[in-house]
């Protein structure tokens, strides 16, 4: 029993430092890109001020983009608050947090696809082990869809060197 | 993290394209002392703001200067310097006209006519900007020339004779 009582724990250890290494990453990958950011852009109806600090994290992505007519396959980050989606792309020199009344949907794998201005719209992604489809969140837009195959996604973030990912969670990047 | 500043907007278009300005900030000069030489000035007809129940054509005079234009309507005279303009028709290049507007002492701001070609509709748009992207725009369409003609101008004629 007392043997048991410790696999359990185990366990939950285990899959808890799993949860908390991907939120950890986002957190500190999101203070960096805050940090070098040029834009912080919020879409709202709202006039307040965003205060981060006062809203609620909820849940933690880090994901890989599709590729866009003139960017390649990127790095996100992003964090679903109460409040809003909070989500930065690597290299992109911005973060943009979309208020819920701006967001089609709350539930999914969040992401981002560009657009051919150079901005990044927020994203949800599925995905089997061949293709990944990116759809497009944001309020008040076309549909917006795009795919992205799964061995290019796995080859990128090989070349990006990344070197601990699940190859069966892509697009999501996940410790194995 | 939380000493980040987000900016506002409301769309991703307005992302892309700037805010505009708030109108009512913008001050005007109240003469035309710093507007150089009168060049000429014109008649046409304007229209108050596009609902059918308040719909009413009006005369405006506008003088046009070398550095700034002024607008006459109804009674009221406003004074538009070259800063805000996006440009001045020196040689009556294109028509000057006016629309309604929420600059403070402004309730008539100077316009021109796009799509003047089109039967359907005219679109009057805004002409003092401060080099703001967002023109205003105020859409013209037949039933408004109608009122127009009910009140005596003559029917989709821009120009008070």
């Amino acid at each position: 029993m007392k043997a048991f009582i410790y696999f359990l724990v185990l366990v939950c250890l285990c899959g808890c430092s799993k949860k908390l290494s991907t939120k950890d990453y986002v957190v500190e990958k999101m203070n960096k890109d805050m940090s070098s950011a040029v834009r912080f852009i919020r879409l709202t109806e709202a006039d307040d001020t965003l205060d981060l600090s006062k809203c609620h994290p909820i849940d933690y992505f880090r994901t890989l983009t599709p590729a866009g007519r003139y960017c390649d396959m990127s790095e996100c980050v992003a964090i679903l608050y109460k409040e809003g989606l909070l989500y930065s792309v690597s290299g992109s020199g911005a973060v943009y947090f979309f208020d819920n009344s701006m967001l089609k949907t709350r539930y999914g794998i969040f992401s981002a696809i560009p657009t051919d201005d150079n901005y990044w719209m927020p994203a949800t992604v599925t995905f089997d082990e061949y293709v990944a489809a990116y759809e497009c969140v944001a309020n008040k837009t076309n549909r917006l869809i795009y795919t992205e195959n799964i061995d290019r996604q796995r080859q990128k973030l090989i070349d990006m060197g990344v070197k601990d990912f699940d190859p069966y969670s892509v697009p999501l990047i996940e410790p194995n | 993290m939380s000493r980040v500043q987000f900016e506002n907007y409301s769309s991703m278009k307005e992302v892309k394209e700037g805010k505009s300005l708030d109108r009512t900030k913008f001050v005007l000069p109240k003469d035309d002392s710093s507007f150089g030489k009168k060049l000429f000035s014109e008649k046409t007809i304007c229209f108050t703001d596009y609902t059918t129940s308040k719909l009413a054509a009006k005369t405006c005079t506008a003088v046009i200067y070398e550095k700034g234009v002024s607008i006459e309507v109804n009674g009221h005279k406003s004074y538009f310097d070259a800063k805000g303009m996006d440009a001045i028709p020196f040689k009556k290049e294109f028509t000057l006209t006016a629309m309604p507007s929420e600059i403070p002492d402004a309730p008539w701001q100077p316009a021109v006519i796009i799509l003047e070609d089109e039967t359907d509709y005219w679109i009057y748009t805004s002409l003092y900007n401060k080099g703001d992207y967002h023109r205003q725009v105020q859409r013209i369409e037949g039933w408004c020339w109608g009122v127009a003609r009910a009140q005596g101008y003559k029917y989709k004629s821009l120009r008070v004779n």
